[in-house]
C-alpha cells in the first residue's frame, strides 16, 4: 500500500493493518472484529469530546460578536485556550452533593445524557467507506437515542431532591418528547424518498440533495432539532433568570461539565445529522474515489448548519412554555403531516416522469405549503390583534400611544 | 452458536418473574410493571420463533413480525389507559393499593 | 464459547437481574429505573435475533414513551405508599414456590419438542428486506391489513379514553 493510497483513505488503511496484525497473532475473526469496532468507538467518542472544546470557544466568540462584544480574548491569542482553562477549572472543582439526593439517578444522569449524544455518532456515514455501523434501521435508532436523553434529564431532576429541578426536568422532557414528533415525520418523508432507513442509503440516494426536494421539511427538521437540543430560543429549561439553571442546578464540578459538554456537542451532532440527511452528507466532487475528501465535505456542511444554529441562538428571545408547545402541536406537527401526505400523493403522480420534473414538482409543492402555512398564521395573528383591541376596556399606556390625547385608539 | 432453547428459557424466566410481580405486589403501578415484563417476555418468544421459521424456510416470515408489532401496540395502549385509570382512582380514594380498590360503587 | 454466546449470556443475565430488581424493590422510582434497564436488555436480545427494527422500536416506544409515562405516574402518586410499609402481600412465599415449579414444568415440557436445540444462525437477509416485507404485510389485503387498522383504532381509543379518564373534572 503506497503512500498515495494511504492518503486517499487513511482510516480504513489503519483498520486493515490492525486487522491483519490481530489475525497474525492468532485472534479469531469475530473477536478481532469486536476489538476493531471497540477501538473505533473509543477513538470517535474521545475525538468528539475533545472537539467540543473548540466548539465551545467558537460559539462564545461568535455570540460575542453578534452581541457587539469580543468574546473570550485573554487566555492565549484570540482566547483559544479559554476552553482549556474552563476545562481545568471544572476538573478541579469540588463535587458538592446535596443532602438527601437519590444517589443512583443523581450520579448516573450526566453519564446517560452524554452517552445519548455520543451514540448518534455511531450511525453517521463519515465517508463512502467509513461508517460506525451500517444499521439498516439507522433513522429509528436516531429517534430512539433521543428518547434515552429524556430519561437522563428526568433522572437528573428527580435525583436532585429539589422541587425546582424537578419542575424544570418535567418541562425539558415534555419539550423533548413533543419535538420528536415533527422530527420523526420529516425523517419518514426522507425515508420515503430514498426507499431505505439506512443512513448510507439515504446519502447514496441524494443525487439531488433532499434540501432541494424538501425545503419545508428541512426547515421543520431544523426547528425541531434546535428544540430537541434545548438551545435558544427554546432554552427555557435552563433559563438563567427563570428556573435557576434548571435541572442541573444541584450539579457542580465535572458532573455539570458533562451536561455542558452534552449541550454543545449535541448542537454539532444535530448539524451533522442535518447535513447527512438533507445536504448530501459526504457527497461532493471526487468524494467517491477519495474517501478522505468525503469527511472534509461532511465537516464543512455541518459547520455551516451549526453556524446557522449559533446565529439563531444569539439573535432570538426565549419562548414561554405555552408558546413552545403551541408551536409544536399547532404548527409543526400538522404541517409535517400535511407535507407527508402531499409528498406521498405527488410522488406517486410523477413517478414515471423524468427526474427534473419530479424535482420541480416537489419544490413547487413545498412552496405552496409554506405559503399556505404563512397565510394561516397571518390570519390568526390578525384575529388575535382585533380581539385584543376590542376587549380592552380601559386605556393602557404603550410606547406608541404615550403622546396621544385619546389613549383608547390602539 | 446460540440455540433456540436459550431464548425460550430466557423468555420463560422473564415471564414468570413478571407473574410473580403481578401476584405479590400491593401497589397498582408495580403490578403494571410486572405486566410490562410479561409482554416483553412474550415478544422475545415470538421473535425467537420468527427467526427459527425464517431460517428454516429461507423466506422472511411476515406473520411473526406483525404479531410482535401488534403486541407492542397493545402494550402501549394498555399502559396508557391503565395509568389513566390508576390516577383517576387515586384522585377519588387517595390510595393506590390494589387490595383497597374493592368496591364497584363510586 | 464464541462472541455471540458471551454477548447473549451477558445481556440475558443483566435482563433477568433487572427484572428481579423491578419486582422486589420498595422504592417505586428505582423499580421504574430497573424496568428501563430490563427493557434495554430485551431490546438487545431483539437485536441479537436479527430483528433490528424491533430493537429500535422497543427503545423508542417502550423506553421513550411507556417508561416515561410510568415514571410520571409514580411521581404523581407519591407520598401515599411510604417506603416503610410492606410492598408485598402475604402470599409471597407461595408465589415464589409456584413460579419456580411452573418454570421447571415449562422448560421440561418444551424441551421435548424436536426443534428445541436448533442453533440459530445469522439470517441471510440483506438491508431493508425484512422491513420491506413487514411493511408490505401490514398493508396488503392478503396480509395483515385488518389487524393493522384495528390496532390503529385501538390506539385512537386508548388516546381519547386516557385523556378523558384522567381529566380533572373539578376544574370545569
Amino acid at each position: 500500500m503506497n503512500f498515495i493510497d494511504f492518503l486517499k483513505d487513511p482510516i480504513m488503511a489503519i483498520a486493515e493493518w490492525l486487522g491483519n496484525l490481530l489475525s497474525t497473532w492468532g485472534v479469531s475473526d469475530s473477536w478481532s472484529t469486536f476489538i476493531l469496532y471497540f477501538l473505533g468507538a473509543a477513538v470517535l467518542g474521545t475525538l468528539a469530546l475533545l472537539l467540543t472544546l473548540i466548539f465551545i470557544w467558537a460559539e462564545r466568540k461568535i455570540i460575542g460578536r453578534l452581541q457587539d462584544r469580543f468574546g473570550p480574548n485573554r487566555v492565549g491569542p484570540w482566547g483559544i485556550f479559554q476552553s482549556v482553562a474552563d476545562m481545568v477549572k471544572i476538573f478541579i472543582k469540588e463535587h458538592i452533593i446535596p443532602d438527601g439526593v437519590d444517589p443512583v439517578p443523581y450520579h448516573l444522569a450526566p453519564v446517560i445524557v452524554v452517552a445519548s449524544v455520543l451514540m448518534v455518532l455511531a450511525i453517521v456515514p463519515l465517508s463512502s467507506t467509513l461508517a460506525g455501523s451500517d444499521l439498516n434501521v439507522a433513522v429509528l435508532f436516531l429517534l430512539a437515542v433521543g428518547g434515552l436523553g429524556e430519561i437522563g434529564i428526568i433522572m437528573a431532576g428527580w435525583g436532585s431532591n429539589n422541587k425546582y429541578a424537578l419542575l424544570s426536568a418535567f418541562r425539558a422532557s415534555a419539550q423533548m418528547i413533543s419535538y420528536e414528533i415533527p422530527m420523526a415525520i420529516v425523517l419518514l418523508i426522507t425515508v420515503l424518498l430514498s426507499g431505505s432507513m439506512s443512513m448510507s442509503d439515504i446519502v447514496r440516494a441524494q443525487e439531488v440533495p433532499f434540501i432541494i426536494l424538501l425545503p419545508l421539511g428541512a426547515l421543520i427538521f431544523f426547528i425541531a432539532s434546535i428544540a430537541e437540543n434545548g438551545r435558544a430560543p427554546f432554552d427555557l429549561a435552563e433559563a438563567e433568570s427563570e428556573l435557576v439553571a434548571g435541572f442541573n442546578v444541584e450539579y457542580s464540578g465535572l458532573k455539570f461539565g458533562m451536561f455542558y459538554v452534552a449541550d454543545f456537542l449535541r448542537a454539532f451532532i444535530s448539524a451533522v445529522i442535518f447535513a447527512t440527511i438533507f445536504l448530501g452528507g459526504w457527497r461532493g466532487p471526487g468524494a467517491e474515489t477519495i474517501p478522505a475528501l468525503g469527511i472534509i465535505y461532511l465537516v464543512i456542511k455541518s459547520l455551516f448548519v451549526w453556524f446557522l444554529g449559533v446565529w439563531i441562538r444569539g439573535s432570538l428571545p426565549r419562548y414561554r412554555i405555552d408558546q413552545m408547545m403551541m408551536i409544536n402541536w399547532k404548527f409543526l406537527t400538522p404541517l409535517a403531516i400535511l407535507l407527508l401526505v402531499l409528498v406521498m400523493l405527488t410522488g406517486k403522480l410523477v413517478d414515471n416522469a423524468g427526474s427534473f420534473i419530479q424535482v420541480v414538482t416537489m419544490l413547487v409543492l413545498n412552496f405552496i405549503l409554506l405559503a399556505f402555512a404563512v397565510w394561516v398564521l397571518r390570519r390568526r395573528e390578525k384575529r388575535e390583534k382585533i380581539a385584543e383591541i376590542g376587549s380592552r376596556s380601559r386605556p393602557v399606556a404603550r410606547p406608541d400611544n404615550i403622546l396621544k390625547n385619546n389613549m383608547m385608539e390602539g | 452458536m446460540v440455540s433456540l432453547s436459550w431464548y425460550l428459557i430466557l423468555a420463560a424466566a422473564l415471564f414468570l418473574i413478571g407473574v410473580y410481580g403481578v401476584i405479590v405486589r400491593r401497589n397498582s403501578i408495580a403490578i403494571l410493571m410486572g405486566v410490562e415484563l410479561m409482554l416483553n417476555a412474550v415478544n422475545i418468544n415470538i421473535l425467537a420463533f420468527w427467526h427459527y421459521h425464517t431460517q428454516l424456510n429461507g423466506v422472511v416470515n411476515v406473520s411473526g413480525m406483525v404479531f410482535a408489532a401488534i403486541v407492542i401496540i397493545a402494550a402501549a395502549a394498555e399502559a396508557a389507559v391503565g395509568l389513566a385509570l390508576i390516577i383517576s382512582v387515586f384522585r377519588r380514594k387517595n390510595s393506590i393499593v390494589a387490595a383497597e380498590m374493592n368496591v364497584l360503587k363510586g | 464459547m464464541n462472541v455471540q454466546q458471551v454477548i447473549f449470556i451477558s445481556f440475558a443475565l443483566v435482563t433477568v437481574f433487572a427484572a428481579i430488581m423491578v419486582v422486589s424493590l420498595r422504592n417505586l422510582f428505582h423499580a421504574a429505573l430497573w424496568l428501563i434497564v430490563a427493557l434495554l436488555g430485551v431490546a438487545s436480545i431483539f437485536a441479537l435475533l436479527g430483528a433490528s427494527f424491533f430493537a429500535a422500536v422497543q427503545i423508542l416506544v417502550y423506553i421513550g414513551a411507556i417508561a416515561i409515562l410510568l415514571i410520571f405516574a409514580v411521581m404523581l402518586t407519591r407520598n401515599i405508599m411510604s417506603d416503610e410499609t410492606t410492598q408485598t402481600n402475604r402470599a409471597w412465599g407461595l408465589a415464589v414456590i409456584l413460579v419456580v415449579v411452573i418454570f421447571f414444568i415449562i422448560v421440561s415440557q418444551i424441551s421435548t419438542w424436536s426443534g428445541f436445540s436448533q442453533p440459530l444462525t445469522d439470517l441471510p437477509l440483506s438491508g431493508q428486506e425484512s422491513i420491506l416485507a413487514l411493511g408490505k404485510g401490514f398493508v396488503s389485503p392478503n396480509g395483515f391489513a385488518l389487524p393493522f387498522e384495528t390496532a390503529s383504532v385501538l390506539l385512537l381509543a386508548a388516546l381519547l379514553g386516557g385523556v378523558y379518564i384522567a381529566m380533572d373534572r373539578e376544574k370545569e
